[in-house]
């Protein structure tokens, strides 16, 4: 990939991108820049000809109307703003009953403008000069004018001139477990896509059955926006995370029914087979560098792994999480989050497998869950997990919002691919989400009629 | 599972439009099916079938889904609302499992209950649903006390009810003590179940928008398949 | 499974092939293909009906002697507006013989794939919500269904025909395209001849209908579905299309006693336009429903909705005929303007220099947009406003019945453009495209400049141009707006 993006070093702050955005938008922007003069002014007197029938101008009475500063106007918004995209404007008068005329892109108005109906807010989709006053049977107020700037990103679709690695822009998938409906999508943010980039992000789910357990596990790797190669990065950690899983979990022990067995026992094991998981992701971007004789830097991407099973009545949940991004638990009520996103400590850098020490990290990185109740759960790449923050309250609005579109799809993945094209402003990123609800109980027993 | 099954997404474009219910008057559907122990195999086979057959043809006619509003109601040694008024779209094929005895009367019960609870009436401020529209299938004779029920249901008349007797148990002059409608269906073989019920979903599809210019008026049912015999 | 198929024969002896299988049955027929699926074969389900030689005459009438389609200069453009029966079965029953509609009237993908498209999937709010958003069309696309629906009953009233059931349910739309189609002919009304056989559909009965509708079929007081009633039908069809939703179905009660009673009165004896300006008590509550009223139809057609239903509800002959009808949606066609809010369901509206806001989505109007005033000569060169306008889009085109004024878009109209407008570097262009020269009589630097093909000239405020100097030529006078 020769056509790095220039930013910085590490990924995305939400200031960075907001910059970026404003880069985006001086370049990309709409061609008329700002302050261009308004069209040709022309004469604006509506009677075009000498034997013209149309309803004439009334001739304005306003030289005999007193000029009133009670009749003074104000603007439901304020034109200090800079609007992203089109918005409703009211015109609002301290006075009922005044009738309001407005004119656009010009700086004059009076009785023969346009009549501003209250009903129907004016919605400017592109920057305007609205000029507006108040008229009664016997005064006029002052005139209130303002240029409201409406500058929106233009977000293009470029394919990939370095057509190495391919990704596909859009990714989906289906699971079914033990008691588990998993649905996983990843799509390509608009940045990306505006600059003719490839989608970095990367998720695998799995069955595995063994020894130890009936699990379900998911990882979700986020390559970094700065490093050329991160999208080879995320793919062979995922990968290479299910491949330690397999054999972790396989060579794993049955789990203990105590408690106290299990606290000193299985867990410390399964941290173990976690903590192995992230370094074989490490390994395998070692590799990766080895091979095509570039730095590890260049393949940096984050790693989120959750595994699951049943464990006496309710789930047993364990996560490693290196770097940006989110696994929740949604018990129906409350979210429990499974890791820590890195921004903004360990002197404000961001966290990557290819992070030097990480490995001596792994151990406090691994966390623990028993929920008695689950009723979801979901990993994520930091362009969703951004879009709800702060996570621990904000992701309950993400279950309530999925959950009814994956569980009335026939394509569950599909249809979060979908749901993944949600507008939000300052959102441009990849957006991964990998998410699971339990299957549906046997309901043997319906409600009795009687 | 992995990034193999590459797809495209749909653009999500927002169909906004104005939302109106105050004028929309409900046409509610409630279908009473026998459930007993006489039904296993193959005739709760074709139970099951219809149903899918009939949700299939309610949801893509356009008066259906307009104004339709179904319930479902089995039986078998108890009653129970299986499907409670549920706007057509949102309706999902009920379980339907056969067993027990035939309990008429507390279905008939239980039917009214649910019309006197989820039917809106007409009042001053509020335009309300249509008669509902009530088809009853049973293929047996009633073990329980379901006289009293039926004449109760007949003097208050809540909807206009079409009662099948589906195959030779059935007890068809019993049926005309709770409405006058009564049809036939000589057996239990799947095709004839299948055929009442598609005769059930053009009578709702009529009925949808037939109903306005009658009045008081008995419904006006379409004419029935050769499987099906109205019993005069 | 390859059906034998079954022959049937023809009033003229000749005989035509049927597949056994049933693809659609109605209230009144039973319908098949004909092997190749360009036709339909249709049998009465009565019996009683197919012995009926009263129904034979009508039929007959309908195929032969009020048959539009059949005209060698315009019956291929009648024969798109309407599945007009093209033979009469006679054996092994009455039957009739029918072309399929064109493939662009069935849904062609899922959920509702293969299904007609019967108006109520478009004009309904509720149902809107299931269509995949390309079927759902533009204003303009409406404007276009409703101006070929009244063309279409004009030519039947025209022939003295009632089709006395229109609905949603027997005119197909398809506002991909803008075209409409009436079905279900074989029960047309020839008034005084053959009577009616149904009332009409629920929601599209004419209030005075409904209202004797307990009275003996012989009394003189009965009304039944005429003419008169078609006009009713067409309005209501016409205001569902343009402003999705139903001119009577409001709040009021007007009867407790019973759902089926309170309608027979609301669309009946005390039947209520919902935006009737003196009585508003069954006017909805909800402000979405009623964002867009039915003024921002345009000048043309505004009026025509209260003539049907303040004037003419409870007032058969005051009710605008579908000719009315047809010229007030033409003109309309003039006053399209498109929304500049991408995210704009409706896409275009009517524009009106008073305004300059989309009334749909309430977007302004930023540019100065260009009004053509259409004058027409009268006595000694002195030009009478026509009381028709254009307004100006870039790409916009002017027809020959802009340019004569003796000139019609309806059925036999000449279809070439004849001059364009085009938008470039904020000027407003006029570009004639025929051999007949134009004339800028004023606002030009020039005095009476000539304007041959191909040659443009900007249009400014106050500049007049005479679109053709040959007799019945109109005089433009440009507004900018």
């Amino acid at each position: 990939m020769n056509s790095t993006p220039s930013d910085s070093a590490t990924p995305l702050s939400p200031e960075q991108r907001a910059e970026i955005e404003a880069e985006l938008r001086a370049v990309g922007g709409p061609t008329l820049p700002l302050g261009a003069p308004p069209p040709e002014t022309v004469p604006k007197s509506a009677a075009p000809a000498p034997k013209v029938e149309e309803p004439v101008c009334v001739t304005s009475a306003e030289s005999h109307k007193i000029e009133n500063a009670e009749l003074a106007l104000s603007f439901s918004q304020s034109p200090d703003e800079i609007f992203r995209d089109s918005f409703p404007l009211e015109i609002v008068c301290a006075v009922p009953g005044a009738r309001i005329f407005y004119a656009l892109d010009s700086e004059e108005v009076d009785e023969n403008g346009l009549l501003f109906d209250a009903k129907k807010p004016l919605v400017l989709t592109q920057t305007t000069q609205v000029t507006a006053r108040a008229y009664t049977d016997d005064a006029v107020g002052p005139t209130l004018s303002a240029r409201f700037d409406i500058v929106k990103p233009v977000w293009k679709e470029i394919e990939p001139a370095d057509q190495s690695d391919p990704t596909p822009h859009k990714a989906s998938g289906n699971l079914q477990t033990t008691g588990w409906n998993i649905a996983a999508a990843s799509v390509r943010g608009k940045l990306h896509a505006h600059r003719g980039s490839w989608r970095e992000d990367s998720f695998t789910a799995e069955h595995i059955q063994a020894e130890s357990g009936d699990w379900t596990v998911v990882a979700v790797s986020d390559g970094a926006g700065s490093a050329p190669l991160s999208r080879v990065g995320s793919k062979a950690a995922c990968s290479a995370t299910l491949t330690a899983l397999r054999a972790g979990l396989g060579t794993l022990g049955a789990f203990s029914d105590d408690k106290e067995q299990l606290v000193s026992q299985n867990l410390p094991a399964l941290r173990q087979v976690l903590m192995q998981a992230g370094a074989d992701a490490l390994g395998a971007l070692q590799i990766e560098a080895k091979l095509r004789e570039q730095p590890l830097s260049a393949f940096a991407a984050t790693l989120l792994v959750l595994v699951q099973r049943e464990w006496s009545g309710a789930w047993l949940c364990a996560a490693l999480q290196v770097g940006d991004g989110a696994i929740s638990l949604w018990d129906g009520e409350k979210i429990v989050l499974l890791g820590e996103a890195d921004h903004g400590q360990n002197s404000g850098e961001t966290r990557f497998l290819t992070t030097s020490g990480i490995e001596n990290e792994l151990a406090s990185r691994v966390k623990f869950s028993i929920k008695p109740q689950l009723q979801g759960f979901a990993v994520m790449s930091d362009g969703v997990s951004d879009d709800f923050f702060p996570e621990d309250t904000k992701l309950a609005e993400l279950f309530a919002a999925v959950l009814p579109v994956v569980t009335s799809a026939e394509d569950a993945g599909q249809s979060l691919i979908s749901w993944l094209g949600y507008e939000k402003r300052g959102s441009s990123d990849d957006r991964t989400l990998v998410i699971g609800w339990p299957k549906a109980k046997q309901s043997a027993e319906a409600n009795s009629g009687e | 599972m992995s990034e193999s099954n590459y797809a495209f997404g749909a653009p999500t474009i927002p169909i906004g439009g104005p939302s109106f219910d105050a004028g929309m008057r409900r046409l509610p559907v409630y279908l009473v099916l026998d459930c007993s122990g006489s039904m296993t195999g193959a005739p709760i086979e074709a139970v099951r079938q219809g149903m899918k057959t009939l949700l299939g043809e309610l949801k893509s006619d356009p008066q259906a889904l307009e104004t339709v509003f179904l319930s479902v109601i089995t039986f078998d040694t108890t009653a129970r609302q299986v499907v409670p008024l549920t706007e057509l779209m949102l309706v999902k094929e009920p379980p339907f499992e056969a067993t027990g005895t035939t309990a008429l009367g507390a279905a008939l019960k239980l039917l009214s209950e649910c019309i006197d609870r989820e039917v809106r009436p007409t009042t001053p401020t509020q335009k309300g649903d249509w008669k509902p529209l009530i088809f009853l299938m049973t293929d047996g004779a009633p073990t329980d006390k379901w006289m009293d029920a039926a004449d109760a249901i007949k003097s208050k008349k809540p909807g206009n009810l079409i009662a099948c007797a589906a195959g030779a148990q059935a007890d068809e002059e019993m049926l005309k003590r709770i409405t006058n409608i009564v049809v036939k269906l000589h057996d239990l073989q799947p095709e004839a179940l299948k055929q009442f019920f598609q005769w059930v979903s053009a009578s709702v599809a009529t009925t949808s928008t037939g109903v306005a210019n009658r009045g008081d008026a008995p419904v006006a049912l379409p004419p029935p398949p050769p499987e099906i015999i109205i019993v005069p | 499974m390859a059906n034998k198929l079954l022959t049937a024969t023809l009033e003229d002896g000749s005989t035509i092939q049927y597949d056994p299988e049933v693809i659609g049955e109605g209230g009144m027929k039973r319908v098949h293909f004909t092997p190749d699926r360009k036709s339909v074969v249709c049998f009465f389900k009565d019996a009683s009906v197919g012995a009926d030689p009263q129904r034979r005459a009508r039929l007959q009438s309908i195929v032969g002697l009020f048959n539009p389609t059949t005209d060698s200069e315009v019956g291929a453009y009648w024969r798109e507006l309407f599945c007009w029966p093209t033979g009469i079965v006679t054996k092994p029953e009455l039957g009739v013989v029918a072309p399929t509609y064109a493939a662009n009237f069935f849904f062609a993908q899922e959920p509702f794939k293969g299904k007609e498209k019967q108006a109520s999937w478009f004009t309904s709010p509720k149902l809107r919500r299931f269509l995949p958003p390309q079927e759902l069309g533009d204003w303009r696309r409406y404007i276009h269904i409703s101006t070929r629906l009244a063309r279409a009953v004009r030519r039947m009233h025209l022939a003295g025909l009632a089709h006395s059931d229109l609905s949603n349910r027997n005119v197909l739309i398809d506002p991909q395209t803008g075209t409409a189609v009436i079905i279900d002919i074989d029960s047309l009304v020839v008034p005084r001849i053959y009577p009616p056989d149904v009332l009409g559909t629920p929601g599209y009965i004419a209030p005075e209908v409904l209202t004797t509708q307990d009275l003996e079929l012989t009394d003189p007081n009965r009304n039944l579905p005429s003419m008169l009633t078609d006009r009713h039908a067409l309005a209501v069809l016409i205001y569902e299309y343009l402003l999705g939703r139903h001119p009577l179905r409001g709040p009021k009660v007007n009867s407790t006693q019973s759902a089926e009673e309170d309608e027979r009165l609301s669309m009946g004896e005390r039947a209520l336009w919902i935006e009737n300006p003196n009585d508003t008590s069954n006017r909805p509550k909800d402000p979405n429903y009623m964002h867009a009223p039915y003024t921002v139809t345009g000048p043309y057609l505004a009026p025509l909705f209260v003539r049907a239903f303040v004037e003419g509800l409870h007032n058969p002959d005051a009710r605008p005929d579908a000719g009315e009808w047809e010229r007030a949606l033409v003109k309309t066609t003039d006053l399209l303007y498109p929304c500049p809010n991408p995210n704009c369901l409706s896409r275009w509206f009517a524009f009106e220099s008073t305004h300059k806001q989309c009334p749909w989505c309430d977007t302004v109007i930023n540019e100065q947009v260009a009004v053509l005033h259409f004058y027409r000569e009268g006595n000694r060169g002195q030009f009478k406003n026509d009381n028709a306008r254009l307004v100006v889009y870039h790409h916009q085109r002017l027809f020959a019945w802009h340019i004569y004024d003796n000139q019609y878009a309806g059925e036999r109209a000449d279809r070439t453009p004849k001059a364009y407008f085009a938008l470039q570097n904020g000027h407003c262009w006029l570009v004639n495209q025929s051999n007949e020269p134009m004339v800028v009589v004023a606002g030009s630097h020039i005095a009476n400049k000539l304007l041959p093909l191909s040659e443009g000239e900007v249009l400014r405020n106050g500049s007049q141009i005479r679109l053709a100097r040959a007799a019945h030529g109109r005089l433009a006078v440009v507004q900018m707006v």
